[in-house]
């Protein structure tokens, strides 16, 4: 029992020491090692790997969000927040882009964990995906003061569309 | 609630709160502890390790920072971390919690209680829900785990169903009903998830066994109370297993523990042992700390510190002043009181002095008057008929003793006796009666066929005195007749019966499948307060042997130790006996009930049920403890015991003497044990000197079954086993 006591204790530690330094096991190498990864794993929620958000979502725009559309005539920029393990960001930006085809007076920009994460920060973004909203000059859209953020993909076209609308 | 227990409520709280500190915009994720909290949760600061197991493991990486974590955190302390930290551990011991409320309430005593009679099986299902968990990631590159995680449920799903509105999917049903369906369980088996799904209890659980911290039992003196079992919310055995694989070291055990025979230490590779040392042998050990826990607990002052300058040793100064025996609580039926009984007075005049009386006959039947009377020829089985109680009160006379032939021959003569005052009036009858018999019939066969005849109405009329007795008793008592058909209960028994409304008479089939307890050589037997009676059926003595009920009843107390009531949770004192049911379980001091108060008729079940050795009875008025009483000997040897055949024990207690209760508990369990075959008779001594002298007796407490065989002096539970032994084998 000592000699597996002895053995559990330098096991643990390699394995803690491995872990930190980045000698990590496996065909896809990390840099920093798995600690980093896991600060991102952990800081950024995949809304659908807990299971929060449905998997599969319809990208084409229903005759109501058409119509409300057709009714903006004042300039909205949407920011996405994605990433790229992330399974349901592509719908999130298929419907957004499906939005900005429709009306031109609508556009958007795709903020990447990878890429870009000092925007995660300032908005306090901690969930994926997570869409916010811009007027022409430049100013966020606040509800409560707070950030009117749209999380998740569940009822995202009614979401957004009503974001929207209260840009204008 | 015990002290550790509210350290370690205190600990969870703020574990809890330390992380889930997102609420302050404090995040560290990148740390990982061994505790399962949803890292998906709003305000989590730290990430949960199975969560990012399976990521490294669907990244095709073996998980060494999370595994290196762990496995840092369990060979220093185990599985310290699911019993002091793991907000899951909080949320099913606050169910735990609940449900002790629940069961205060309702005072049930119902615990699932999973025995080790089958395998441990639970090691081996927290695998597989961790290797389920890996090969799912792996196989669908999903966090499955994550999907139907239960605290991710309560952590992550309702905060953000309340926050973002609600929406549905399927792993949103399935995952509620994993919860609810978990809840439930929680609420049957305590710590159920802990038990036998925690993935990281896969983990954590077999490194109790290497940690540094370990859990060590002095297995000497332990008196297998299983009260560290009982309080297990695992129900491990502790004794056997103090390091089991599924211990989340809640310390609940060393906390309950009454003799402080567990505890926690350090294990650095056989090194250091906890403090257990032996302070009688040494008592200036070096790895002794001061402490002087030893001195507080010696409850003879036996211990102390002093200075020992060159020889010229001080005295303690931590000598013991005040005796334990006045810190003891008497909780009586007057402070806590009984539903359905009526509080009666304390201190000692609660008992009548009906005692002088039973005595008064005793000393009366020792000269052998009482005894040498004919029973009754009249009583022959199956003959109900008798007068109601207030024409016999008219009446006041008794039943004859001589036969028919006999009493016509005296009343020929005049010389009848005084007792039967109606005869005039009956006279008539009888010689009317005597007409019908056919001359043919010789003298004695005329006797046997119409002896009842001509006697009926007035075969069962009970004395006058007896029956004043009997229509002012105001103890219970309980009769129970065991006969082939109701015909054959004796009808002076149907008049006893009827004269009192306390005696309550039940008539069993031997058909019927209670009647097997019973001893049924003799039919119809006859259990008075469940103990066979063993005489002659006649008034006189059934009389006597209510009479000797009714002292017990009215001298013998049944006493609680609440001390040793603590974390037990089977309580088959309330599954054996109601009255129970009526009694306050408190957590400390001593409970006396007299037995009069409380409606008891002293079957001694309870008595044998209690595992613990808290229910005891006492003679006397006073509390009369008795620490190391205990009666598993007698339990042992129960086979012998219900064996054995009837026979009459005199009792000579002193009372409120330990000794005494002692012996008197002993012979109660004897009786039950013996299916009331050993019936019994208490005397009290100080009152009855020349019963003593007459019978050779030369100590108190003495259990006399005759001259030859008596147990006098201190009795212990080997002598009373002896006796029985002796007994069995007289006509066994």
């Amino acid at each position: 029992m000592k000699i597996i006591s002895i053995i559990a204790f330098v096991l643990a530690f390699v394995l803690l020491i491995s872990g930190i330094y980045g000698l990590s096991i496996g065909p896809l190498v990390i840099e920093g090692g798995q600690q980093a990864k896991s600060n991102q794993i952990g800081s950024y929620i995949c809304l659908s790997c807990v299971g929060l958000t449905g998997n599969t979502v319809s990208h084409t725009l229903t005759d109501d969000t058409l119509n409300r559309l057709a009714r903006i005539d004042y300039p909205v920029k949407i920011w996405v927040f994605t990433s790229t393990d992330c399974p349901t960001c592509p719908d999130a930006k298929a419907i957004i882009l499906n939005f900005t085809v429709e009306n031109p007076n609508i556009t958007y920009e795709e903020i990447k964990l990878e890429s870009q994460p000092q925007f995660f920060d300032t908005y306090a973004v901690s969930e994926l995906p997570t869409v916010i909203l811009f007027n022409k000059d430049g100013n966020v859209l606040m509800k409560n003061n707070f950030v009117y953020k749209i999380i998740g993909i569940d009822n995202f076209q009614e979401k957004l569309i009503e974001a929207v609308e209260t840009v204008g | 609630m015990g002290k550790i227990k509210r350290i370690r409520t205190l600990s969870q709280t703020a574990s809890l709160i330390i992380i889930n500190l997102g609420f302050l915009g404090i995040f560290f994720k990148h740390i990982t502890g061994p505790v399962f909290n949803c890292y998906a949760c709003p305000w989590a600061s730290i990430s949960c390790p199975i969560g990012l197991l399976q990521n490294f493991v669907m990244t095709g990486q073996v998980p060494t920072y999370v595994l290196g974590t762990m496995g840092a955190v369990f060979v220093f302390v185990g599985s310290a971390f699911c019993g002091w930290v793991c907000p899951f551990g909080f949320f099913q011991d606050i169910i735990d919690f609940i449900k002790s409320i629940f069961k205060k309430k309702n005072k049930k005593q119902k615990k699932v209680t999973l025995r080790s009679k089958s395998k441990d099986i639970s090691l081996i299902t927290r695998f597989i829900v961790l290797i389920a968990t890996l090969v799912l990631a792996i196989r669908f590159v999903d966090t499955i785990f994550c999907k139907l995680c239960p605290i991710g449920t309560i952590e992550a799903t309702f905060p953000y169903q309340l926050t973002n509105g609600f929406s549905y999917n399927i792993w949103l049903g399935a995952r509620v009903v994993i919860l609810i369906v978990l809840v439930i369980m929680f609420f049957i088996v305590s710590r159920f998830w802990c038990r036998y799904l925690c993935p990281i209890g896969a983990l954590s659980g077999p490194s109790n066994k290497i940690s540094l911290l370990k859990l060590f039992h002095s297995g000497e003196n332990c008196g297998n109370c299983n009260i560290c079992k009982d309080v297990c919310p695992l129900d491990i055995e502790v004794t056997k297993d103090p390091n089991s694989t599924r211990c989340t070291r809640c310390a609940d055990c060393v906390d309950k523990c009454p003799k402080g025979h567990l505890g926690f230490g350090l294990d650095i590779f056989g090194l250091v042992t906890p403090l257990d040392i032996e302070v009688t042998k040494d008592p200036n050990s070096t790895r002794c700390t001061r402490c002087a826990d030893c001195v507080d607990k010696c409850p003879k002052g036996h211990l102390g510190f002093g200075l020992d300058i060159f020889g010229l040793v001080t005295v303690s100064p931590f000598s013991k002043k005040t005796k334990k025996t006045t810190e003891k609580k008497l909780v009586t039926p007057l402070s806590e009181g009984i539903p359905e009984t009526e509080t009666p007075k304390v201190e000692g005049e609660v008992f009548t002095d009906e005692e002088t009386d039973v005595l008064d006959e005793f000393k009366y039947r020792e000269k052998g008057t009482l005894v040498e009377r004919p029973t009754y020829m009249g009583f022959k089985k199956g003959e109900r008929i008798y007068l109601p109680y207030d024409e016999i009160k008219k009446l006041g006379v008794r039943p004859p003793k001589a036969s028919l032939s006999n009493l016509l021959k005296q009343e020929q003569d005049g010389t009848l006796s005084e007792d039967y005052i109606d005869q005039e009036l009956e006279e008539n009858k009888i010689l009317e009666k005597l007409n019908e018999i056919p001359k043919s019939l010789p003298k004695e066969e005329m006797d046997k066929q119409h002896f009842e005849k001509f006697r009926a109405p007035r075969r069962t009329e009970l004395h006058f005195d007896h029956l004043r007795y009997l229509s002012e008793l105001d103890v219970p008592i309980d009769i129970k007749t065991i006969a082939n058909n109701s015909s054959e209960i004796p009808a002076v028994l149907m008049a006893l019966v009827d004269a009192s409304n306390k005696i309550s008479f039940e008539y069993i089939n031997t058909m019927d499948k209670r009647a097997g307890w019973y001893y049924q050589d003799n039919l119809p037997s006859i259990y008075i307060n469940e103990k066979y009676y063993n005489s002659s059926i006649s008034e006189d003595e059934l009389i006597y042997k209510i009479k000797i009920e009714r002292y017990i009843l009215e001298n013998v107390s049944l006493a609680i130790d609440y001390a040793k009531c603590l974390g037990c949770n089977p309580q088959s004192c309330k599954k054996a006996c109601n009255i129970f049911k009526k009694i306050p379980i408190l957590e400390e001091g001593y409970g006396i009930y007299p037995l009069k108060n409380i409606g008891c008729n002293l079957c001694g079940k309870c008595i044998v049920e209690c595992d613990r050795g808290g229910v005891s009875f006492i003679f006397g008025d006073k509390l009369v403890t008795d620490t190391n009483f205990s009666i598993e000997g007698i339990k042992k040897n129960h086979e012998i015991i219900s064996s054995i055949y009837p026979e009459n024990v005199v009792l000579f207690l002193e009372k409120n003497k330990k000794h005494s209760n002692r012996a008197l508990n002993y012979t109660v369990a004897l009786s039950y044990l013996s299916h009331g075959k050993l019936s019994y008779q208490l005397v009290d001594a100080e009152k009855n000197q020349e019963a003593i002298l007459k019978r050779n007796i030369s100590a108190i407490p003495c259990f006399w079954v005759s001259s030859n065989s008596q147990i006098s002096g201190m009795i212990s539970e080997a002598a009373v086993l002896a006796f029985v032994r002796k007994i069995w084998k007289w006509k066994g």
